[in-house]
């Protein structure tokens, strides 16, 4: 059967096939009456259809169902041998909750009751984070979106983290409009901080502390015109407004959880790092280890987004009760598609992060499968010897390995084909010495008439680590090439860890860069290439693996 | 406009127009529904957390069938009921898993499409072809037929029904065959020193068959002397799942009345040769329809699945079935089986957990321990009495108004799960057959409030168990020479105790070890 044909046939079977219709009645959600088998009929054939989407991935994270528009990963927090993950998504039109899931090996996810949404005061749980207390329980800190808007605080009812039970005092830090807190200063002057997006909160010398992000705080007093996020309106800019400019984040401190008093802002935006359009939301402060493994070092990591350029990070130092930050780096370059941050400490000491990676599919196509929301692999985050950030999967992936295979020394000046039909969930280990080519790397996901394809590759010329897409998919997605500053030391060989998961691919780059694009291939292509240009390199050792699906379905 | 934003807008046009007969109001509906049943079955604290368990709706029978491990990974198909035709069809739905544990669930398996000459896809197991190729072989509910069907994808997500179906006919009736056989629950393998297909038809009898192609079969007689089958007269032959075991053949299968047992012997010249029959489940256990599979490593595992006797009283949370722990089966050098859970189990521990090297129990006392739970493992060597029952309580509210106990009678010889107390609603009895009622059970009446399993200590051997409990169901692995398994209710919040308990003996508990165990089902 040819691509078209199958295309078509879809077509025919969502004419055909309209889903099962039931409703949901209280009486079988309260589990006192029987649930209707229409129910029944209706999950399973809903599950077929996740389950026949070509892009659905089998061990990246995907929401369970439903719309994760936004998706942000949220309230990550580990105990007990647990490592607990909220997923944002809207549970109708503009309500927005967070399901909850738990997984020992953070590959393998069990999904709970959502831990909060819409109701109590507020309409909407809108981003946020997780901290556990002294005691053993843990605190959700949100956005509360509509309604009584500002930050709203969630906390653990049962050792299993089952039940959540929003704080009576909330919003703790109330918004005097929709994202912005306006305060006074010493001399009665106003000044504006956001309530908005709060990180994880930390526990500091018997004191709680929690950041908010600035998005709105931005749009409306720092704002200046085109590139500016989402600035719907320009109105006159105010003479104080580049105290408003670029990434902020405010520092808010409590004795108890319920009273929180404005600090000051947290570290100061430099336009060497970012531009000042860019907003600091979805922010995550946690200590970065010494290793992948864990490990004590005296730095920081602050994950957040811009809503302009998508996934950044600063490490720095963090002391009295201020951060300096020493290194600034992104996570997604030519666009913003790798996206909101979540990330925890475990008992390790691991420092590890999801994001939420935009899902390019046609909406129409999301309708019909009735999911999207993907998050990277958990990436282990530490600080190398010279300052900057090392990163790599978590060790717990090498256990979805299977069907292992090695070849070894082969000279490339050219295209060498590894594999015609490789498996659909893929882990290739390759290493390059990286000679006199100009570029060299790997391509994915290559159809056999060579129509689509996706490369990966170590650009020398450039000194970048580059994922193509531009070829990837006849249909959809962003068809780019997302390029990111890597460069080789001297005499150091390139070592690119691709995973490949149906709709999203991602490449680590010697345990100090990484990539992650959803891709969206139609003709089913599974070729994987070694290649170089504009010069020879030799690949020294290439692994594989078969990787076997995690997600339940 | 660029060519791709073309291509986008006519993708767009093309399911735009599809999508305009589709009411997204009820995608939406669809949504909820799905996650409101998903979070509603969550919420059922009796559903285990890292048993498999079917995903939703009626899975009764539940059996697991065609196991195969297959290019890295275990497959395992279950019997569920698709009530979506508005009647109850079998259907097989199809789990995958690289652990044994954590299980990723495949479009079905094997479902029945309209020409088909069956109406259900009931009992059977995989094997492999001459060529190496998977196959399924099973029975046709409603058709008195057996069936195969292959899968030439080496993910095994696409099945096919052979060309050459039906591959056994009931005999009708009046013709001279009537009464040798039937097409029922089949199990089929290739073998290679004869280069022939055998296949063993279960029922009231066992019959065998023999064929070099899968499509022309021969009937060799009774698989399992009708005579001499050491079996109640009342029991049938059923869920047949026939391998190699150490240097014997080993059949696992069920009666309806008493469930799993097993038969181990040779098998040669065409003759299956008994020297061993035993029993994996006793009255008032429900380990029944059980499925085997040979791995990578060479290990025989089996499933069974374990029917729920859950009282009428409690809610229904929209989902039935659960399926025993996986099972590793061994031959001791005397030929002794061995039934182990997998050591993959281990990975299951949460941290932390309880240790204790010994413990001195005076006569008839209960020590509670220090760690609780509805979900753990609990491992332990116990010795002293050699007239006195001990053992272990669990699910135990601390009022002692819950508590189901695991004991063993040295003076009986047997392991006993008495559940009487497990339940607040008591005496709890249990019905003492499976699925069939045969008109009358040797030593039992109609219930029973314990199961008995023979068991005895060697001279000088310490009692070792190796226990996993999981919301409603328990399992006892005893010496690595038993097993015993028991579905129990218990329905206060509080029955999470764990307790060792002596009778008029002393006891020492040794090498304790108890973990709370994490969860692997998605909900």
């Amino acid at each position: 059967m040819n691509t078209t044909t199958k295309w078509m046939l879809l077509a025919l079977c969502l004419l055909a096939a309209p889903m099962v219709k039931a409703q949901v009645q209280e009486s079988w959600v309260k589990a006192d009456k029987n649930v209707p088998s229409g129910v029944i009929s209706s999950t399973r054939e809903f599950r077929e259809r996740l389950l026949s989407d070509p892009h659905r991935p089998a061990f990246h994270f995907a929401f369970p169902e439903g719309n994760g528009l936004p998706g942000d990963p949220n309230g990550a927090f580990y105990h007990n041998g647990l490592y607990h993950l909220m997923f944002l998504y809207q549970r109708t039109d503009k309500t927005f909750a967070w399901g909850h899931a738990s997984s020992k090996d953070l590959l393998h996810w069990r999904y709970y009751p959502d831990a909060i949404g819409p109701g109590e005061g507020d309409e909407g749980c809108f981003s946020g984070g997780a901290f556990v207390d002294d005691d053993g329980s843990a605190v959700l800190s949100y956005w509360m979106l509509w309604g009584a808007k500002g930050i709203g605080l969630a906390k653990s009812k049962d050792p299993a983290f089952s039940r959540w039970e929003k704080l009576a005092a909330n919003p703790v830090i109330k918004s005097t409009e929709w994202g912005i807190t306006a305060m006074k200063d010493e001399s009665g002057k106003p000044f504006y901080v956001g309530s908005a997006d709060p990180s994880n909160i930390w526990k500091k010398d018997g004191k709680y502390y929690m950041l908010t992000g600035n998005l709105l705080v931005l749009r409306k007093f720092g704002s200046r015109g085109e590139g500016l996020p989402a600035n719907f309106k320009e109105g006159t800019l105010p003479a104080d407004s580049v105290n408003y400019q670029g990434d902020r984040l405010y520092l808010f401190e409590s004795p108890n959880l319920t009273d929180w008093t404005y600090k000051h802002e947290f570290y100061k935006s430099d336009r060497k790092w970012t531009e000042k359009t860019e907003d600091n939301m979805c922010p995550s402060f946690l200590p970065l280890p010494s290793s992948p493994n864990g490990g004590k070092s005296n730095k920081h990591l602050l994950l957040f987004i811009s809503h302009n350029l998508g996934c950044q990070y600063y490490i720095g130092d963090y002391r009295e009760d201020q951060f300096f930050p020493s290194e600034h780096g992104r996570m997604t370059w030519t666009d913003n598609a790798y996206f909101a941050p979540e990330a925890l400490v475990d008992d390790k000491g691991r420092q590890i992060m999801w994001s939420w990676i935009f899902d390019d599919r046609p909406d129409s196509l999301k309708n019909y499968y009735g999911w999207n929301g993907i998050y990277g692999l958990p990436r282990s985050l530490w600080v190398q010897k010279d300052g900057t950030l090392g990163m790599r999967p978590v060790d717990e992936m090498k256990s979805l390995r299977t069907n292992g295979k090695e070849t070894k020394n082969i000279a490339l000046s050219g295209t060498s084909t590894l594999f015609e039909k490789a498996n659909e969930l893929l882990e290739i280990e390759v290493t390059i010495k990286p000679g006199t080519a100009g570029q060299t790397g790997v391509v994915i996901g290559r159809s056999p008439d060579g129509k689509e394809e996706t490369v990966i590759y170590y650009d020398a010329v450039e000194k970048k680590l580059k994922l193509d897409a531009t070829r990837s998919s006849l249909r959809y997605g962003r068809r780019n090439i997302e390029s990111a500053p890597f460069e080789l030391k001297k005499g150091e060989n390139l070592v690119l860890n691709i995973f490949v998961d149906k709709g999203i691919v991602e490449v680590f780059a010697n345990d100090r860069q990484a990539i992650a694009r959803t891709v969206y291939p139609t003709l089913g292509g599974t070729g994987v290439q070694l290649f170089s240009k504009g010069g020879n390199s030799s690949v020294l050792s290439v692994k594989s693996w078969d990787l076997v699906p995690a997600n339940p379905y | 406009m660029s060519k791709s934003t073309i291509l986008v807008t006519l993708g767009l046009f093309v399911t735009g127009v599809c999508f305009g007969q589709y009411d997204k109001k009820d995608d939406q509906e669809a949504i909820n529904t799905s996650r409101k049943l998903r979070q509603l079955i969550h919420s059922d604290p009796h559903r285990p957390i890292f048993h498999f368990a079917a995903p939703e709706g009626i899975a009764m029978p539940f059996d697991p069938n065609g196991g195969i491990y297959w290019n890295g990974k275990y497959h395992l198909g279950y019997i569920y009921q698709n009530m979506e035709s508005g009647k109850r069809e079998h259907f097989w739905g199809h789990a995958v898993s690289k652990d044994l544990f954590h299980w990723s669930l495949y479009p079905d398996m094997l479902d029945v499409k309209p020409g088909d000459i069956e109406n259900g896809i009931f009992s059977g197991g995989a094997f492999l072809s001459r060529e190496g190729v998977p196959h399924i072989i099973y029975h046709g509910e409603g058709s008195g037929t057996n069936l195969i069907a292959y899968s030439k994808d080496k993910d095994l997500r696409t099945w096919t029904k052979f060309e050459g179906n039906p591959v056994l006919v009931t005999p009708p009736k009046g013709s001279p065959m009537e009464e040798k056989y039937k097409a029922w629950d089949p199990e089929a393998w290739y073998d290679k020193k004869t280069d022939h297909y055998y296949q063993i038809s279960g029922g009231e009898v066992a019959g065998l068959f023999k064929s070099k192609d899968l499509y022309k079969w021969d009937y060799l007689g009774d698989f399992i002397d009708r005579n001499d089958n050491k079996l109640f007269s009342y029991e049938d032959i059923s869920c047949p799942d026939f391998f190699r075991i150490g240097d014997k053949d080993m059949l696992v299968f069920i009666s309806h009345h008493l469930g799993t047992q097993y038969y181990i012997g040779k098998f040669e010249n065409d003759k299956y040769t008994i020297e061993k029959h035993g029993r994996m489940n006793w009255p008032g256990g429900t380990f029944f329809a059980p499925e085997q599979l040979v791995d990578d490593k060479g290990r025989n595992i089996i499933w069974g699945w374990v029917l729920e006797r859950k009282p009428g009283a409690l809610p229904n949370y929209g989902w039935s079935g659960i399926m025993s722990l996986p099972r590793v089966l061994t031959l001791s050098k005397s030929g002794e089986l061995q039934i182990a859970p997998p050591e993959e189990v281990k990975s299951l521990r949460l941290p932390g957990g309880l240790k204790k090297k010994a413990i001195n129990l005076e006569a008839n006392t209960e020590t509670t321990l220090p760690l609780e739970g509805t979900s753990l493992e609990i491992k332990l060597d116990l010795s002293g009495p050699e007239k006195s029952a001990y053992g272990i309580k669990v699910f135990c509210s601390p009022d002692g108004r819950e508590e189901t106990v695991i004991q063993y009678d040295p003076l009986a010889r047997e392991i006993v799960i008495d559940f009487i107390k497990s339940s607040v609603q008591q005496p709890v009895e249990m019905p003492t057959h499976c699925i069939l009622i045969p008109d009358k059970i040797e030593g039992y009446g109609k219930t029973t409030t314990r199961q008995r399993a023979p068991f005895e200590l060697k001279n000088g051997e310490k009692l070792q168990m190796n226990i996993f409990i999981d919301r409603s169901i328990i399992e006892v692995f005893v010496n690595g020479r038993q097993c015993v398994t028991q579905v129990v209710y218990p329905t206060l919040k509080e029955s999470t105790q764990v307790k060792l308990f002596t009778t008029s003996e002393p006891v020492l508990a040794e090498n304790l070890e108890v973990y709370e165990m994490m969860e692997t089902n998605a909900y």
